[in-house]
């Protein structure tokens, strides 16, 4: 809200504050001043002057050429004037050359009609000091010569622009804010006039208003006023507006607006004469209907709506927006005058419905103040009279009285104060009854009660933010300001919450991924149905997103992420675009799901199972949707990997799988299993190059090239990133609980041999590995290290060689060759039964 | 006469030119050929011993005496070298030509790091954990009763405008959190007082704009115990501040106004650019508390909140938002790992 210093200082005297002062004070009240701005006066070289005398001009009837003085001391200006009453012996304003007027005009030495001219004689529109602009201002003789004009009209002015918190609906008005600064600085309030010159006729005579619903409209305040000629609004009226942000449109809506902004109340005006059958009806609308509002857009309103009603039609969208057909415009004659009161939330529904946010429904929605509303009616009236009569237009005629409907008449609310509360909360333990009492008093608050140390209010009809007693201690804390608040910290209860091990356990990973040289990104967790098409998903998968944004940014983003590969993939994407194609990320995210569509997944697969625990805290057990945590990387292949010391190796299946295997040894995560994925795990990883990890039955997630397909449709070309997706809550249940370490001492030498053996093309090494492992008659050996993998030329078609290095061990001796090759034997012997391996 | 004497002599002489070659360059290999020709099962020393068989019975016992000598002095000799072998090889190591250590690293270059927000989230972990407080998290998909009608801010209330909300289309008024306050809900319904936590995560407003974001990190640090006041709420925040800002931080509070807060404050930080706006903070609205079923006139507690994300821009010297959640590998991969500065 925009508030003008010198329009405040109506309501409060100010004259001892600076504008910074004014807007620290409101700001400390809660009332925060989010900027300043100050309207100069008139520029300094705008002088008085006298015109010594005045001859016509020799080129020019219309205009005359002027002596005039500044100053005794100095010689004459000749000024060209096109003014009439531009004559010897006035005290007129003189804009020296060089000075600015308002509206950035700059007064420069002119020459009009071969007649030098050295500055410009003002009018008062000119100078911005009043509506005259059919000749210049002329001064009082009093006027000294040479004195700044600024010091005669101040223009200057401060502008606060002021955020209101939804909670202080008192203040959306000068009086308001006025209130608030007087109870903080100890001053005392001017009250606006209400008095006009009333007419014989009642407003009853002349409408007949009525409320059908008095929870929809609680207070309906009617006033006619007959000839309000129309007329355009007084200078000072369109400035005040302005100042405040609105724009003139007629004198009568302008003064409506203008007692709004100074005492909170929205009012709406109507063109008598357009009432059908005489009536103004509060009204809740049955049945849907069209509507015209006065910017002349047309409306649906629907059933629940409150309107104003005249005998026919709907006249107005009641506290939001009136009609186009019932607006005070430039041939109106009568108006009737509607304040009131409408239900909150009725007025913030269809505001917000229609989209139609307006002063007034801001206010309504936030509460207005209902005892308030005949006073309103009267200085409004009070404002029409005087202004017309100040514009030059007759006197209008104001009904002798308002008609008020008020059937439930607002009970007042109490709320007891207690010192000690206060004391405890605000930490103030000097803290006095009569030193509360007086600060509340100050806001309005009325002393019902006092009991030793506990008082009793009535609160204010204005205030609708103070119903509790907290309420209370918090204006006891505003005014006293919180600065003088000690701060101490708490003693507490030594005993910590219990926090899950999740907390650590993900950064823990975070710090392990970015020390294997990968950086950690957060993007946005936003998608589309596209984005899943892309990576081959189809919608029966689980992965399919199905939770939506009923108002997302963009249709590319109106879906909530299942996986965190879309959003890597994309910032590969845009990385290669800058060039940097040796890309590394990582993310910790959440992928989102909608539980209902567990039963329509006919693709399940183990990662993606209905058996999600994800660790946070949730106590909505009737949750339609869920999160689970999940930690997912890419690698990108760099395509010109050259080092110093040779090609780089590409990031391939194998480095990753290096970084994961890191990954989980640090983290105490044993037995991680690579199996073959099937096309329901996942459709976006090439099949031939991708692995789904378990830790035994548990599926923690997988890791491979992107599908070349997949490729394609990110523009990645045939160097394609490596992925992994893993689900963290499962991660930490994978954790080993202890830590095995093998204690028996190792007092005897290992030994080694290279062994290489033949097996069938499609064993998987792990499986080979488990065979020679499981070899009953094994005694010694205690690890292999595999060194090759051949296929091809030498090795029959269908075959291939796993050559690895055998270590052998004994806690009892030194072995000698025969124990090796008893042990040798014993494996080429149980290769050969359980596996057909021979060795090459 | 002399010949087993003579036979010694040539195989001193030898053994000494045998011995001094080998000390030129006593590696492992040179040493170990030393040994096996002279003390070897078939080297000269064995083979001297063989021959003694062939010996006179005058000759044999002085021949043998002498050279049990020799050999132990052989022996002798060549365990002295192996010592010294050891030697020669460190210094052999360590007379390699220097490398040009300003040549680039190969397996690890310089890259790995955390993002902003995970660095200066993880140094609030550091101040509170020492503060003794706890870190829970909650859900970012959230009914309107825990993100709204719980923290005081009923249906259809003009506080609801405060922040522009995301709604979803998955079952009856369910939102994108837009505050981690939700999570004060969930703690409380879970645990029982005294509480101590600090719960951060993401929250997601309708905006997007050069400085708003649509997705964005709090962090809410919750205190609930018999007698907590407004001086605790003071106490923490500035504590919490001058660890992170520095000793002489001056910390403003601003009345304002959060439903689930009374008395409601804004926090300001004086900085280079003079007072900025940190967070928000507040005595926990009784209404809350009666949400919740904790009995107000028994239990005080105090709720702040802050962005992460515009504490990581303010330490990390950052000037555009937008930057953190672009995934960008060339700007990431300038952050450290470790959170402290």
């Amino acid at each position: 809200m925009l508030l003008s210093k010198k329009w405040l200082s109506q309501y409060i005297d100010l004259s001892h504050f600076s504008a910074e002062e004014i807007a620290e004070t409101l700001t400390q009240l809660g009332l925060e001043v989010e900027s300043v701005e100050s309207l100069a006066p008139l520029h300094e070289n705008v002088v008085v002057g006298y015109i010594k005398k005045a001859s016509p001009h020799p080129n020019a009837d219309s205009l005359q050429v002027c002596e005039v003085s500044i100053a005794d001391s100095l010689e004459n200006l000749s000024i060209v004037c096109g003014a009439k009453n531009a004559r010897e012996g006035i005290y007129v304003a003189v804009a020296q050359v060089g000075s600015i007027l308002p509206g950035d005009f700059k007064i420069k030495k002119g020459n009009i009609r071969s007649i030098p001219s050295f500055g410009m004689l003002c009018s008062g529109k000119e100078l911005g000091v009043s509506d005259e602009d059919a000749g210049i201002l002329e001064l009082p003789s009093s006027s000294s010569l040479g004195k700044k004009v600024s010091e005669i009209f101040d223009t200057s002015d401060s502008i606060f622009d002021v955020s209101l918190t939804p909670n202080r609906s008192d203040c959306l008005s000068y009086r308001g804010i006025a209130r608030d600064l007087g109870a903080k600085l100890g001053k005392k309030l001017f009250s606006p006039s209400c008095e006009y010159k009333p007419s014989s006729f009642k407003t009853a005579e002349e409408i007949s208003s009525s409320v059908e619903n008095k929870e929809a409209c609680s207070r309906l305040v009617t006033l006619v006023i007959k000839n309000v000629t129309p007329a355009s609004s007084p200078l000072w009226l369109v400035k005040a507006l302005e100042k405040s942000g609105m724009r003139s449109i007629n004198l009568i809506v302008d003064l409506t607006n203008y007692v709004m902004l100074e005492l909170g109340q929205p009012i709406h005006a109507y063109d008598k004469k357009t009432l059908n059958g005489g009536k103004l009806v509060s009204a809740v609308l049955k049945k849907a209907q069209k509507f015209t509002t006065l910017d002349g857009k047309i409306v649906d309103l629907l059933p629940g709506d409150i309107v104003m009603m005249d005998g026919e039609k709907i006249v107005a969208i009641a506290g939001v927006m009136g009609g186009k057909d019932s607006e005070v415009t430039d041939t109106t004659k009568d108006i009737v005058i509607e304040v009131a009161q409408f239900s909150p939330l009725q007025v913030r529904a269809t505001s917000k419905r229609l989209g139609l946010h307006t002063d007034a429904s801001h206010r309504f929605e936030r509460g207005i103040d209902i005892e308030n509303i005949p006073f309103v009616a009267k200085r409004l009236a009070s404002l029409i009279q005087s202004t017309l009569k100040e514009v030059g237009v007759p006197d209008c005629e104001v009904a002798l009285d308002v008609q008020d409907i008020y059937p439930n008449q607002k009970l007042e609310s109490f709320v007891t104060f207690r010192l000690d509360r206060a004391r405890k909360i605000l930490a103030l333990p000097l803290l006095t009854i009569e030193e509360c009492v007086s600060f509340l008093e100050s806001l309005g608050l009325k002393l019902f009660k006092k009991k030793e140390d506990q008082a009793t209010f009535s609160t204010p009809s204005w205030r609708h933010d103070l119903a509790k007693e907290i309420d209370l201690i918090e204006e006891v804390g505003r005014l006293i300001g919180l600065d003088k608040i000690p701060s101490e910290l708490p003693s507490m209860n030594i005993r910590p919450n219990e926090e899950s091990p999740f907390i650590s356990f993900q950064d823990h990973c975070r710090f392990l991924l970015a020390s294997l040289g990968m950086s950690e990104v957060i993007t946005y967790p936003f998608s589309s149905e596209e984005d899943y098409k892309n990576l081959l998903c189809k919608e029966e998968d689980f992965l399919w997103p199905r939770v939506k944004l009923a108002n997302p940014l963009s249709e590319n983003e109106s879906f909530m992420q299942t996986s965190l590969v879309p959003s890597l993939l994309k910032s590969v994407h845009q990385n290669r675009n800058y060039s940097d194609d040796g890309s590394k990320l990582f993310e910790v995210g959440r992928a989102y799901f909608e539980k209902a569509s567990f039963s329509s997944v006919k693709r399940e697969s183990d990662f993606f199972k209905n058996d999600l625990k994800t660790n946070y805290l949730e106590s909505d057990k009737e949750k339609v949707v869920f999160e689970r945590n999940l930690i997912s990387g890419v690698l990108d292949s760099v395509s010109q990997g050259k080092t110093w010391q040779g090609e780089e190796t590409r990031s391939d299946f194998f480095k990753v799988k290096g970084i994961l295997e890191h990954f989980f040894h640090a983290l105490n995560i044993k037995y991680v299993e690579y199996r073959r994925p099937d096309e329901r795990d996942c459709p976006f990883l090439h099949p031939g190059a991708s692995a789904v990890l378990y830790s035994y039955d548990m599926c923690l997630g997988f890791v491979g090239e992107l599908h070349p397909r997949v490729a394609l449709s990110y523009d990645l070309g045939s160097l394609v990133p490596v992925l992994f997706e893993l689900d963290l809550d499962r991660c930490l249940d994978a954790v080993s609980q202890k830590v095995s370490v093998e204690t028996t001492e190792k007092k005897y030498p290992a030994v080694s041999r290279d062994l290489s053996f033949l097996v069938s093309s499609d064993l998987s090494f792990f499986d080979f590995k488990a065979c020679v492992l499981k070899n009953p008659r094994k005694k010694y050996m205690t690890r292999l290290e595999l060194f090759d993998v051949y296929e091809g030329e030498g090795v029959a078609e269908g075959k291939k060689s796993f050559a690895a290095r055998y270590f052998f061990q004994a806690s009892d001796k030194t072995l000698g060759e025969n124990d090796i090759k008893k042990e040798v034997d014993s494996l080429l012997r149980f290769l050969g039964e359980q596996l057909g391996a021979e060795q090459r | 006469m002399s010949s087993y004497k003579e036979t010694l002599d040539v195989l001193r002489r030898e053994f000494e030119a045998d011995l001094k070659e080998a000390e030129k360059s006593p590696t492992a290999e040179v040493i170990e050929a030393l040994r096996l020709e002279w003390l070897g099962r078939k080297g000269r020393m064995a083979e001297q011993f063989l021959a003694l068989k062939e010996a006179s019975k005058e000759e044999r016992p002085l021949f043998g005496k002498e050279l049990n000598i020799l050999n132990s002095l052989i022996e002798d000799k060549v365990t002295a070298l192996k010592k010294e072998g050891k030697e020669f090889e460190v210094s052999a190591l360590l007379a390699r030509p220097p490398l040009d250590i300003t040549l680039p690293a190969i397996s690890h270059k310089a890259s790995g790091a955390l993002h902003p927000v995970t660095l200066v989230r993880q140094q609030m972990y550091e101040i509170f954990h020492r503060l003794g407080f706890s870190v829970f998290e909650g859900p970012e998909l959230e009914s309107e009763h825990y993100n709204f009608n719980a923290l005081n801010i009923p249906d259809n209330h003009p506080s609801r405008d405060m922040q522009d909300t995301f709604f979803l289309k998955n079952g009856a008024k369910m939102v994108l959190r837009t505050q981690t306050s939700n999570v004060q809900i969930h703690a409380m319904l879970k645990e029982k007082p005294p509480l101590r936590f600090i719960s951060p995560g993401k929250v997601y407003r309708v905006e997007s704009d050069a400085t708003h974001s649509p997705m964005f990190h709090q962090m809410e640090c919750v205190v609930v115990d018999k007698g907590i006041n407004f001086a605790h709420l003071k106490g923490v925040i500035e504590t919490f501040m001058t660890e992170i800002f520095g000793a002489d931080t001056k910390v403003r509070y601003r009345p304002s106004f959060f439903p689930f807060v009374e008395p409601g404050v804004e926090i300001d930080v004086y900085g280079k650019k003079g007072w900025l706006e940190i967070g928000g903070a507040g005595m926990i609205h009784p209404n809350v508390f009666e949400a919740v079923n904790y009995d107000s006139e028994v239990y005080t507690g105090y709720a702040f909140g802050f962005g992460l994300d515009r504490m990581a821009m303010l330490l990390y010297g950052l000037s555009d938002l937008r930057l953190l959640f672009e995934g960008s590998h060339s700007y990431h991969s300038q952050f450290p790992i470790i959170a402290k500065l």
